[in-house]
Parts: structure tokens; C-alpha cells; sequence
């Protein structure tokens, strides 16, 4: 029983010592904010009203047989639900831990807190760590919640408990990953909603583009497929979860029972060094931050350092840059007015890299003759998730962020009326989104113009393509009108931007992706010509997202309605 | 200029502004001065069309604030405590983006800002990013981003604060000079001797309600603060208070230091009589100072500091 107590005491000091005062601090904070309350009954709700919704279809469903045919089909029921909820919590997580993250070092920097954090005894390793661990605490606690309910489902049969586990496990050390990744960027940068999506940029870099470079080049040939397999395995969560997945529905014990154990273990090893590299730049950022605000010099120490601090200030600077005389509406210009990336050179290498890459790519399956409108597609779909999370990010920070800088009372303070400021916000964010959504709408065209054609083809092609228009179209107003008025109501932008998202997110992945373009995809090659029923069956999808945009696109002026509305309450809440 | 009437804004169980009445005059510099968290900026804010009154009614140039408030924001310039400033546009950007929100058209505004740029001495920092500037020239810009618009009215909450005593005293002159435009200026501040040489009136808030609204003068017959004088002789101190206690417009003599503190009784202000009577009396007079009642002073007699 002692040893016991002198075993916790020696844990409790460790642990107090490893992230200090600040996982204290974050907590208390934490605590007295009613969105995290919020958040927490959301997500049960959403759970609870989707399991009940299974079951009570699947009994519907079976009300009409015998009793012993209602009872099988639990599993299945029991298996949609489970992987249903485990990759809504892998995915949903990853996005929540990035945004709940992105504010988390650059939010005291902007408040100037760090500068007063960093003369006190606290510790890099402290900083990083109580931040990261107090934040993450909030969806990790999202995943928790989650375990009753899963365990309700476990008495419908057909789930075996590794899968869960499994799953939990990945989610959890993804997590931590893209937490960590969010703290490093957050480091350096001191708006949240880049960091954010500058985060989910590289994971879908790491985990969509690469595998499908990789792919294609294995596919063409050029690697060997096993090698891929293994890399894929090790360091992918999409492919290791995808594949646990597949074994779980197959009802197979096989396959990769112990990858998922290692590929945990490599996915916090690199966690553990992105944090190290946070806990290396912290100091060195706010020295960098406070020298740029004194002009680049007084403080320094060194030559180097305040070089780097003068650097840094002309970076914001942009000496090179000419001054932009105000054209048009003042609001859409200052929207415009932000650079798409945080300095030159990043924006050479982004755009460089991705269309080299895509070129690589294209070559490699024209060589091989393989089916480059599909992959272009797939390349469309990777590029069509970092365009949502964009433009959501975008238009939840457009009222956040100046929120956050406090100009937004001098902004009211002009003369321009509440309609005036929202419009200018959203033509503004949205101009600011079109250099993804050019190149979207390019790759979705290169997709089906590459893709073969076959006879008959052509009525498929066009409800395809409508979908497609209209999924789309009714996504952007809904973002638009959804990330505006969260804006308006949230005063931080990582909740208006995690808001954003998870309401954006959560039906269309529980409603099974009815508006993904894949969807889309299928319906355009569905089986050869002539197979493919009457014309009243093709027009079905398209109806479908038609009327799927309209209420979307619907919600989203009537978001812009309310935002507008309220654009003067509680300016200094 | 700036009327309220029976002002109130309470934020829930809080009562901000309690009753509040004011009148400023155009051209009038006047000096909104509180303890903190008296209410002087949930007042200013009121003025300025950020925040609506729960009670009350509050007027700019006539313009009722909660009916007409775009016109009040055309005719108002409006400075906050705490200036915020964008990341990613230089000054000349940021004051031409205020420009086009006044409505001002493109063709005037380069030679606008020109001329508010030199105003406010920051030619130099044209092409300077905005978060790069020191504090000082932060709150410079703040007065040229008010002055944009040339605004009948100017509404600046603490423009001076944290600011160096150089910059202290820039502000200060361009203050001076805005009033030679004839702009009617409300300011707050804590530095109060500031305000005692530029406002034409003062008003005191505490608990939300004013305390004192009028000119420095009006402010010692109604704190009942009598006139002092304060008397250096060579030689027989004590003779010299007995001189000056037998005088019947004398109320009260006291020796502070090597010094004589005289006070007259109420509506006695002249101290041509001292020194005559002291001269008189055989006695030499060194020197002879009418004490003045500052701001300061006036502030501590009539606040008690509870903040809300």
C-alpha cells in the first residue's frame, strides 16, 4: 500500500515536472470554457442518435421476417456502426486535433504571454508539453466518450474487441502525430487558421499524395509493390486502419495483427521528435518575435540572431513588395491582400514539388498504360479535402482573426454596414480559395477527359459531371455561409474553424459520403453500356445532389443572413 | 457636440454607466477622467455606435447614436485603448484601406493620406509594415487612421498611453493643433497632469455616474477647497503667524517646513493683504506662491478608487 502511494507521489512529481504549470494553467482554462462541455454532449448526441438510427433500421428491416433473422442481422448492423464510428473518430479526431492545436504557442505570442513565460524558471520541454497534453486532453476525452457506446454495440455481435482496440490505438497515436505537428507550426506561426490547414496540407501530402505517387510508380512498374506494401504499413494510419478494417468485415484473424503495434510505435517516435524540434524553436521564435517587434535590436544578443529577427521583420515587412493602392471594395481587397504563403520560397517549393510530382505521376501511368483519369481523380479527390478545409478555415477566421488582433472594433467603426462587411468577407475568402479551386476543377477534368470512352457514354458523363458541379457548388455555399456565421458567434479561431469542420463533416461521413465524388465516379462507370438500367435510374444521383446542394447551398445564405444580423452583437465579448 | 442623457448600460448584474449626463461643446478639448473600470470606455464605446445603451440616449452632432449610427461613424473618429493592427499591410495600405471605407474616392486618397501622413510626422514610415512599428508610432498611426476621414468629432480612449515622454508630448501638440482646426476632442487618460494643460473641461466618473463635469476652476468651489498661499520669511517665523492669524480674511496659518501654509476663508482669494501686513509687521518677505489645486488632488477628493 506504501509503496503504492510512493510509486504515485514519484509519478505525480514526474509528470508535474515534465509539463509544469502550464498543463495546470491550460486546464483550469479549459475547464471554465463552455464550448468543450458543448463539444462533448454534441458528439454523444450525434452518436447516440446514429446507432439508434442503425438499429432501428436494421429492426424495421427485419420486422418483417422471423425473429432468428432479425437477431443475425445484428453483427452487421453491429460491424456498420463500429467501423462507421472508428473512422469518423480517426478522421474527425486527426482534423480536431489539428485546429484545437494550431492556436496553441502562436496565441501566446500574439498576446505577448510568451515573453513573460520564457523569464520565468519554466522550461521549453515544460511549455510544449503542458500545452500539448492539456489540449489534446479535449479530444482524447471525445474518444473516451465514445467507448460506452461502442461497448452497447458490442452486445450486437460480429465486432471483435481487437478491431476496437485497434482502432482507438491508431486514432490515438495519429493524433498525437498531427498534435504535435500542429504545436511545432504553431511555433512559427502566429495565425491559427494557417497553421491548421498547413497541418492537414502535409497530412494529406504524407498519407494521400506520396501512397499514390508511390503506387502509381509500383503499378507502372518502376518500385517494387512489396517495399511499397511495408512503407505503406508502417507509416500510413489510412492504410493501416483500412486494412484492419477489411480484415474485421472479412471476419479474417490474418493478416497484419502486429503492424498496427509497430506502426503506433513509429508514429509516436516521430511525434516524439516533432516535439523536440518544438521544444528547440520555442525559445529561439519568441526571442525572434520579441526583436521584431523592437525594431531588430535592441535586445540581441548576437550578430545571427538579430539578423534573424531582422529578417523575420521583413518578412512581414515585404520590403520587396510594392504598395497595393485599395481598388474596389475596400473589404475584398484587404481579403485578397493576404499572402497565399507565408514567404516566397515556400511557395515556390509547394508548387514546384506538387507539379512535379503530378508530372511524374501522369508519366509513370502513361508509360505503363494505366488509368490516369482514375488516378487524376483520386489526385482531384485529395486536393477537393484540402480545398474544403481551406476555405473552411478561411471563412471561419475571416471575423475571428480580427477578433483576435482587435481591429475588428475599428473596423465597425467605418461606415460600411453590416451587409457590406459580410459580402466583402465572403467574395473576399472566396477569391483568396480559387487558387485551389482552379486547379480542382482542372484535375476533375483532366479525370474524365483522360479516363477511356466508351459507347453511350455520354449522358453518364453528364449527370457525372452535374453532380459533381452541384455537390460542389451547394459545399462552398454552405462553408461559406456556415464558417462566416460561426465567425461572427465564436471569438477564437480555433473553435470557429473546429465548429466549422465538424459540422460540415459529421453528416456527410455519417450519411456514408452521399455527396463524395467517388460516388460520382462509380456512376460514370457503372458497368458497360447498356447494363446500366434506364435513364430514370442514372438521374437519380443527380437529382439527389441537386436537391442535396440546394439545402446546402440554402442553409449557407441563410447562415450569411444571420451572420449579417448579428455582425454588431457583443463586439467586445 | 456630444450629449448623453440619463445614459445607462449595465452588462447583466454590472451597471457600467449609471445615469450618465454629459455635454461637450464643439471645439471643446475635454478630459474623461475615472479610476478603472469607472466606465469612461464602455461610455466612449456607447458614442461610437460599438455598444447600445440599455437606458438613455446619447448624441452625436445631434445624431442620436443607437438611430443613426452610420452617420455618427461618419462624423466620429474613434482612437480605443488598445489599437490592433493587420499583419500583413504597410502603413500607407492600411491608412488607404481606411480611406476607401470612409468612402472616400480613389482619386483623393493618396493625397489625403499624404497629407495625414505628414500630419501626424510619419512620412518616413510609408512603406513600413504596420506590426512592425514601435508602440508610438503605433498609436501615431492611430491618430492618422482617425483623422482619415476628417471627422467633426475625435473620441480617443487612453491615446497616450505607454508612450515615452517625447511622444507623450507630440501627441499632445497634435492635439493642440486639432483643436486649432476646430475638431470637438473627448480623450481619456490617467496622466492627468496632460490633460490639465490641454482640456478645456473635465469630467469625473466613478461607478459610472459623473462626479464632476466642468473647467479646473469650477472644480475648487465645488470640492468647498479653499485658496492657500504659501509664505518664506527671513526671521521671526513666529511672529509672522501671528500677524497673519489676526487677519480676518485669514482662516487658518500652519508651518510646513520652513514655509508658512495660509488659508483664506471662503470667497477670500487675494494675498496682496500678506504681503503688505508682513512688510508692515518689520518682516522680510521672501517669497510668496499661491498654492494650486491639481487634477490630481481634485481626482483623489472626489474618487474613493473602488473599481467595479
Amino acid at each position: 500500500m506504501q509503496r503504492q502511494a510512493v510509486l504515485n507521489s514519484l509519478w505525480h512529481s514526474s509528470f508535474v515536472r515534465l509539463t509544469g504549470p502550464m498543463f495546470d494553467k491550460e486546464l483550469r482554462v479549459a475547464s471554465r470554457q463552455r464550448r468543450h462541455y458543448l463539444l462533448r454532449f454534441g458528439y454523444v448526441a450525434l452518436l447516440t442518435l446514429f446507432i439508434a438510427y442503425v438499429w432501428l433500421t436494421v429492426a424495421r428491416i427485419g420486422s418483417k421476417g422471423p425473429a432468428v433473422v432479425r437477431v443475425s442481422r445484428m453483427p452487421e448492423a453491429g460491424k456498420y456502426i463500429v467501423t462507421c464510428v472508428v473512422w469518423f473518430q480517426f478522421i474527425g479526431g486527426s482534423f480536431l486535433t489539428a485546429v484545437m492545436l494550431s492556436g496553441s504557442i502562436s496565441s501566446e505570442v500574439r498576446q505577448r504571454t510568451l515573453d513573460a513565460l520564457l523569464v520565468t524558471p519554466i522550461s521549453g520541454v515544460q511549455i510544449v508539453l503542458g500545452k500539448l497534453l492539456s489540449k489534446m486532453l479535449q479530444p482524447i476525452l471525445l474518444l473516451a466518450v465514445s467507448l460506452p457506446l461502442l461497448t452497447v454495440v458490442r452486445v450486437f455481435g460480429g465486432v471483435p474487441w481487437a478491431y476496437v482496440a485497434s482502432g482507438l490505438c491508431i486514432t490515438l497515436s495519429t493524433m498525437v502525430f498531427v498534435g504535435c505537428l500542429s504545436v511545432l507550426l504553431s511555433v512559427t506561426n502566429r495565425q491559427a487558421h494557417h497553421v491548421a490547414t498547413t497541418v492537414i496540407f502535409w497530412c494529406l501530402v504524407l498519407w494521400g499524395g506520396v501512397p499514390l505517387l508511390l503506387t502509381v510508380l509500383s503499378a507502372a512498374g518502376y518500385l517494387n509493390a512489396a517495399a511499397i506494401q511495408t512503407v505503406l504499413m508502417t507509416t500510413n494510419p489510412f492504410a493501416v486502419l483500412l486494412a484492419q478494417t477489411s480484415t474485421m468485415l472479412a471476419a479474417s484473424t490474418a493478416g497484419a495483427a502486429m503492424s498496427w503495434r509497430f506502426h503506433c510505435l513509429i508514429l509516436l517516435a516521430a511525434a516524439a521528435v516533432v516535439s523536440i524540434v518544438a521544444v528547440w524553436r520555442v525559445r529561439r521564435a519568441t526571442l525572434v518575435s520579441i526583436l521584431a517587434r523592437a525594431g531588430g535590436g535592441h535586445a540581441s544578443r548576437s550578430k545571427a540572431r538579430r539578423e534573424t529577427a531582422g529578417r523575420r521583420a521583413r518578412t512581414h515587412a515585404r520590403p520587396w513588395a510594392p504598395i497595393r493602392r485599395v481598388k474596389g471594395a475596400p473589404i475584398v481587397w484587404k481579403e485578397l491582400c493576404r499572402p497565399l504563403f507565408p514567404t516566397r520560397l515556400r511557395a515556390v517549393v509547394t508548387v514546384g514539388v506538387s507539379v512535379v510530382a503530378v508530372a511524374v505521376m501522369s508519366a509513370a501511368l502513361v508509360f505503363a498504360r494505366g488509368p490516369v483519369g482514375f488516378a487524376f481523380f483520386v489526385l482531384a479527390q485529395i486536393l477537393q479535402l484540402l480545398f474544403i478545409v481551406r476555405l473552411a478555415a478561411s471563412a471561419a477566421s475571416a471575423i475571428t482573426r480580427e477578433k483576435e488582433a482587435r481591429t475588428w472594433p475599428i473596423l465597425l467603426m467605418t461606415p460600411l454596414d453590416n451587409r457590406e462587411i459580410v459580402r466583402g468577407k465572403v467574395v473576399g475568402v472566396f477569391r483568396w480559395n480559387l487558387c485551389l479551386l482552379i486547379p480542382l476543377c482542372v484535375l476533375y477534368l483532366l479525370g474524365y477527359v483522360l479516363s477511356p470512352p466508351t459507347a453511350g457514354d455520354l449522358i453518364r458523363l453528364a449527370v457525372s459531371v452535374g453532380s459533381l458541379v452541384f455537390g460542389l457548388a451547394g459545399s462552398i455555399v454552405f462553408l461559406l455561409g456556415l464558417g462566416m456565421y460561426l465567425s461572427v458567434r465564436l471569438k477564437t479561431t480555433a473553435a470557429a474553424v473546429a465548429a466549422t469542420l465538424g459540422i460540415y463533416i459529421a453528416p456527410k461521413f455519417f450519411c456514408c459520403g452521399g455527396l463524395s465524388p467517388l460516388l460520382f465516379w462509380s456512376v460514370r462507370h457503372a458497368g458497360p453500356p447498356g447494363t446500366q438500367g434506364p435513364l430514370g435510374m442514372l438521374l437519380i444521383p443527380l437529382l439527389l445532389a441537386v436537391g442535396i446542394a440546394t439545402v446546402y447551398g440554402g442553409l449557407g445564405w441563410l447562415f450569411v443572413r444571420a451572420a449579417t444580423g448579428r455582425l454588431r452583437r457583443n463586439v467586445f465579448g | 457636440m456630444i450629449e448623453t442623457r440619463k445614459l445607462s448600460k449595465n452588462f447583466g448584474e454590472l451597471v457600467a454607466v449609471d445615469n450618465l449626463d454629459l455635454n461637450i461643446e464643439a471645439g471643446d478639448i475635454f478630459g474623461f477622467i475615472g479610476p478603472n473600470g469607472a466606465g469612461k470606455t464602455t461610455t466612449m464605446r456607447v458614442l461610437v455606435t460599438l455598444l447600445e445603451p440599455t437606458s438613455g440616449a446619447a448624441f452625436v452632432d445631434g445624431l442620436d447614436v443607437t438611430k443613426k449610427g452610420r452617420e455618427v461613424r461618419r462624423r466620429v473618429g474613434y482612437m480605443p485603448d488598445f489599437m490592433g493592427v493587420y499583419d500583413d499591410l504597410k502603413v500607407f495600405e492600411y491608412l488607404e484601406f481606411f480611406a476607401a471605407a470612409f468612402g472616400i474616392e480613389y482619386r483623393k486618397r493618396k493625397s489625403i493620406v499624404d497629407g495625414v501622413l505628414e500630419l501626424t510626422d510619419l512620412e518616413s514610415k510609408r512603406n513600413t509594415a504596420v506590426d512592425s512599428l514601435s508602440r508610438g508610432m503605433q498609436q501615431r498611426l492611430g491618430l492618422a487612421r482617425v483623422l482619415i476621414h476628417d471627422p467633426k468629432v475625435l473620441i480617443l480612449d487612453e491615446p497616450a498611453s505607454g508612450l515615452d515622454p517625447r511622444a507623450r508630448i507630440e501627441i499632445r501638440e497634435l492635439l493642440r493643433e486639432l483643436k486649432k482646426m476646430g475638431k470637438t476632442i473627448m480623450i481619456s487618460s490617467h496622466i492627468l497632469s496632460e490633460l490639465e494643460e490641454i482640456c478645456d473641461r473635465v469630467g469625473i466618473i466613478e461607478h459610472g455616474r459623473l462626479v464632476f463635469g466642468g473647467t479646473l476652476d469650477e472644480i475648487r468651489p465645488h470640492l468647498g477647497i479653499h485658496s492657500k498661499v504659501r509664505v518664506q520669511v527671513l526671521g521671526d517665523e513666529q511672529k509672522a503667524v501671528e500677524l497673519l492669524a489676526a487677519l480676518p480674511q485669514v482662516e487658518q496659518v500652519e508651518v510646513v517646513g520652513d514655509a508658512l501654509s495660509v488659508t483664506f476663508r471662503e470667497g477670500e482669494t487675494t494675498d496682496g493683504v500678506i504681503a503688505r501686513t508682513l512688510v508692515n509687521g518689520g518682516l522680510d518677505l521672501v517669497s510668496l506662491q499661491p498654492e494650486q489645486l491639481k487634477l490630481d488632488d481634485a481626482f483623489l477628493k472626489l474618487t474613493k478608487g473602488i473599481v467595479h
